[in-house]
């Protein structure tokens, strides 16, 4: 085939398409494994496995302590996302549509946590929070998944705020709708994927996360990543891998879910 | 003067194929131009023409037939090795450098002399009459400027032929004409050999020495601006190019002189030279009728009642039923601007021609 | 002209982030003040004396280095690794780039907890990576990966990946294509263009994803804490265990202060680098 101006010649095609499938393979991989190693018979993890069992399974969802902070995990992750999705939502609308003093220092406040060492963010908020006698409580975790998810939703939003027409809102209003009229009718409908998008990111954010959960979190509230790191402190049977197959599958149905509806790709570029 | 010598053509494209995923985008096209012609591929959007011009250029590669550049073969020559100067569409200049680097980006890719570079710029940055804006960001300049740029880089390493893909598309009205006068007096000046790809038919009447007409992946008719106007081969070309009325009948022969019979009661002249055939299609441009309050020569008017008038400043469309399927399309100018007693709607009124201006299809 | 919308309160809009936003500029006052006090809980007087202690603390400052230099090679690795894949996914708009855009998502979806522990399997000592080599005849004994500073930092690789893969995505996704069939039509060959005038233009994406995945590797803990069990100390473990374990808050909260600090520093020398190599 001939070079044409987009393609670089051959041998770099090559070799890109060489570095795809190596990074493809590095970025599945790991994750892939996990699933074939929970339904291994013996009692360490091992590949290739040996025999095929659900013990792990069933050790795994017998296990109180996995439950309960799975539960957890997810209700502090859902209530948090919604936090930041109201409140970052409503902050992103002023800054991209209204002009006001100090608008520069609230956006550099609310997206420094990106910037900001994670290992930072935590002790501060161990202090603050500690000071507010919320430490291991549930309303403390909250707190210290909110700020952390907080950055993700402002910054979605900015995003998704500047592609919107401001005439829309303007065409609403002259045709007589209500402020929450407006709110509700012509700029949550628009608002939808970016709303999806940032809710998304800032779920897989607050599940995941874990260092500043390590400060805050106690005896029976603690979340679900810091009960498996504890269990691996003690156990090396595949239940962690039975709990990881779990979290995969539960991983995959929201991919084709968001796959299905708006399109994976669309949502995060 | 050619004495007698058949000229190599600048560009010759010979057979030219290419589809896209199963749809053929150019079937078969052959296409020839002289030194120093300007020609222009016309027609509608995904009529294919695009796709020749980037094939012709090297950015896309045909499925088969070959593409001659001076009459050396350049079907499989990479497009960096063409030397063919292209102003795109929506200009590209790279945004990260200034004027004059994005004029002496293709000097300094052919190695030239760094003293040889900056003359070189200079002049071209003259010739585009933009002199002084070497060192300026391109992002800050008007569309008519930009345009200038992206000519002055396309033609500074004396390109052997210079393709425009709708180079005028992206500018308002007045703009347009202007650039049009501009890009028509440098071509000349420098003489360069120029295919311009535009679906506008007045930017390619006013511009080309010769207009290829494409529709649907063919050259339909390629011919120089007047004959593809005055002379369309085919209802898509007359239809494309200018307004037409056309008429529909059967051919009569009425003591010696052949009729068109386009109704029971509608039988009209044909020029002379009709050929024989029975049912065919003619058509009158509309500035080759007039009105009038008294009728005509019998077979050369028709009386009628104006039923729309679109009054456009130096001219006036009316629009007259004459009991044809279509009202036909009249073009007055508009000579003086104290008598306002111009066409009035409902107003019954004749329909004069000239047969020797009928065409037929 | 005045709109509904337009006149929803100010206030309305704002209060909710602000609190957070307060809160977050509380803790980090607090720990800049806590930095300074002799000793905590129960101080007497302010000093720098903590700042200075970092840099005696062997143990502290040792972990600030790794930190520093495993977030380095993890950028350096994802920009990389990252680049030739997002040309891919732009250049490619069939439908295996789609799928391929699908596998570069996925990891972020997928728990971290559940990555680290895929990671264990390929490469503890009983783990795949190892079976191969030593069946293969490569190595005599399995060899120990894990715990070491590499394993760590493909740890964090595989995080961060994505992010760089998004960001640059988006910054190569906006280059105008007919950019680079110009600068061929001058006369560039296509290694030519490609420094020319992609990699310039995507100057600002190599920056955004840079520094983003500098950020984040700064501050990890979970990684080095799973992957590296104890033996890659990296300065967030360093204080947690500072803080924790020593209850020498005032010493954490200053190693904070100035991986911060020092985070801040080589971000803003970075862009500005970044934009005097291209200009822009």
């Amino acid at each position: 085939m001939m070079e044409t101006a987009r393609s670089l010649p051959s041998i770099w095609r090559v070799i890109n398409l060489w570095i795809v499938w190596i990074v493809l393979i590095f970025l599945l991989l790991p994750i892939l494994i996990v699933i074939p190693s929970a339904f291994n018979t013996e009692s360490t993890v091992t590949f290739p496995i040996h025999g095929f069992t659900l013990k792990w399974f069933t050790n795994a969802v017998s296990r109180a302590e996995f439950i309960r902070s799975f539960f957890l995990s997810v209700s502090v992750s859902v209530v948090a996302t919604l936090i930041s999705l109201a409140a970052g939502g409503l902050a992103a609308y002023a800054m991209v549509r209204r002009s006001f003093r100090g608008k520069g220092l609230l956006e550099l406040v609310l997206l420094s946590p990106l910037i900001f060492p994670s290992i930072v963010l935590a002790i501060a908020l161990t202090m603050v929070l500690g000071s507010l006698g919320l430490l291991r409580t549930f309303p403390g975790l909250v707190v210290a998944h909110t700020i952390v998810t907080l950055p993700y939703a402002v910054r979605a939003m900015i995003g998704t705020f500047h592609s919107i027409d401001p005439s829309l809102e303007e065409a609403a209003a002259v045709l007589g709708a209500r402020r929450i009229f407006v709110w509700r009718e012509v700029l949550v409908p628009l608002l939808r994927p970016g709303l999806l998008a940032a809710a998304i990111f800032s779920l897989i954010m607050s599940f995941d996360e874990f260092a500043v959960s390590f400060f805050v979190v106690g005896p029976g509230m603690t979340t679900l990543p810091i009960e498996l790191f504890n269990y691996t402190e003690f156990y090396s049977d595949p239940t962690i891998c039975a709990v990881s197959t779990i979290l995969i599958i539960l991983s995959a149905l929201a991919v084709v879910a968001i796959e299905r509806s708006v399109g994976l790709a669309k949502l995060m570029s | 003067m050619m004495h007698g010598k058949i000229a190599i053509a600048a560009l010759s494209v010979h057979a030219v194929v290419k589809s896209f995923g199963g749809a053929r985008v150019v079937k078969d096209v052959s296409l020839a131009i002289k030194p120093g012609e300007f020609i222009s591929l016309l027609g509608p959007s995904g009529c294919g023409k695009t796709t020749l011009l980037r094939m012709i250029a090297g950015l896309e590669l045909p499925d088969s037939g070959t593409i001659a550049l001076g009459g050396k073969d350049i079907t499989s020559v990479p497009v960096w090795e063409r030397n063919i100067g292209v102003v795109f569409q929506n200009y590209a200049l790279f945004p990260h450098m200034t004027v004059a680097q994005n004029i002496a980006f293709g000097l300094r890719t052919r190695k030239t002399p760094k003293s040889a570079i900056e003359t070189k710029v200079r002049d071209a940055l003259k010739l585009v009459r933009l002199d002084g804006f070497g060192p300026r960001s391109t992002e800050k300049l008007s569309g008519g400027q930009k345009q200038r740029v992206a000519l002055a880089r396309a033609l500074v390493t004396d390109p052997k032929l210079l393709l425009l893909d709708e180079p005028l598309g992206a500018l308002d009205r007045k703009l347009r004409e202007q650039m049009q006068v501009e890009l028509k007096m440098l071509q000349r000046e420098i003489g360069v050999t120029t295919l311009m790809v535009t679906h506008d038919q007045e930017e390619a009447l006013t511009l080309s020495d010769r207009i290829a007409v494409m529709s649907d992946g063919r050259i339909l008719q390629d011919d120089s601006p007047r004959e593809i106007y005055e002379r369309p081969r085919d209802a898509f070309v007359a239809d494309f190019i200018g307004m037409s009325n056309f008429m529909k009948g059967r051919v009569v022969d009425l003591d010696g002189n052949k009729q068109l019979a386009v109704s029971e009661n509608v039988i009209l002249k044909l020029p002379p030279d009709a050929r024989d055939a029975t049912e065919i299609s003619v058509f009158l441009r509309p500035e080759k009728l007039t009105l009038a309050e008294l009728p005509g020569a019998a077979g050369s008017s028709l009386p009628g009642r104006i039923v729309h008038v679109s009054y456009s400043g130096s001219v006036t469309h009316c629009f007259v039923d004459v009991g044809l399927q279509k009202p036909l399309t009249v073009l007055i100018t508009n000579r003086s601007n104290y008598d306002h007693a111009g066409p009035r709607i409902g107003e019954p009124i004749w329909v004069h021609w000239d047969a020797r201006n009928i065409v037929m299809l | 002209m005045t709109t509904a919308i337009k006149d929803t309160p100010l206030s309305i809009l704002l209060i909710p982030a602000s609190v957070i936003g307060c809160l977050m500029v509380l803790s980090a006052a607090l720990m800049l003040g806590i930095s300074v006090l002799d000793s905590f809980p129960g101080w007497t007087t302010l000093t720098f004396e903590h700042y200075r202690e970092f840099f005696d603390n062997r143990f502290l400052l040792q972990a600030g280095l790794r930190t520093i230099s495993l977030a380095a090679v993890v950028t350096l690795v994802c920009l990389l690794f990252g680049y030739p894949v997002a040309w891919f996914l732009v250049l490619g708009r069939s439908r295996i780039a789609h799928l391929v855009f699908l596998a570069v998502l996925t990891p972020l979806i997928v728990s971290i907890v559940v990555r680290m522990f895929g990671w264990t399997i390929l490469l503890g000592n009983e783990g795949l990576l190892n079976k191969l080599m030593v069946g293969l005849g490569i190595v005599a004994a399995p060899v120990q990966m894990m715990r070491s500073f590499w394993t760590v930092a493909v740890g964090l690789v595989h995080i961060f990946l994505p992010f760089m893969i998004l960001s640059l995505t988006s910054t190569l996704g906006r280059i105008d294509p007919s950019l680079a069939e110009a600068a061929a039509t001058l006369g560039s060959r296509p290694v030519r263009s490609f420094f020319q005038i992609i990699l310039p233009l995507s100057a600002q994406g190599i920056a955004t994803g840079s520094i983003i995945v500098f950020c984040l590797a700064t501050g990890v803990y979970l990684t080095p804490f799973w992957l590296g069990r104890g033996n890659v100390t990296v300065l967030a473990t360093a204080i947690q265990q500072q803080i924790l374990e020593t209850g020498d808050w005032p010493t954490g909260a200053a190693s904070a202060m100035l991986l911060t600090f020092f985070t801040l520093l080589l971000v803003a020398g970075y862009s500005v680098l970044i934009r005097r190599l291209w200009r822009r």
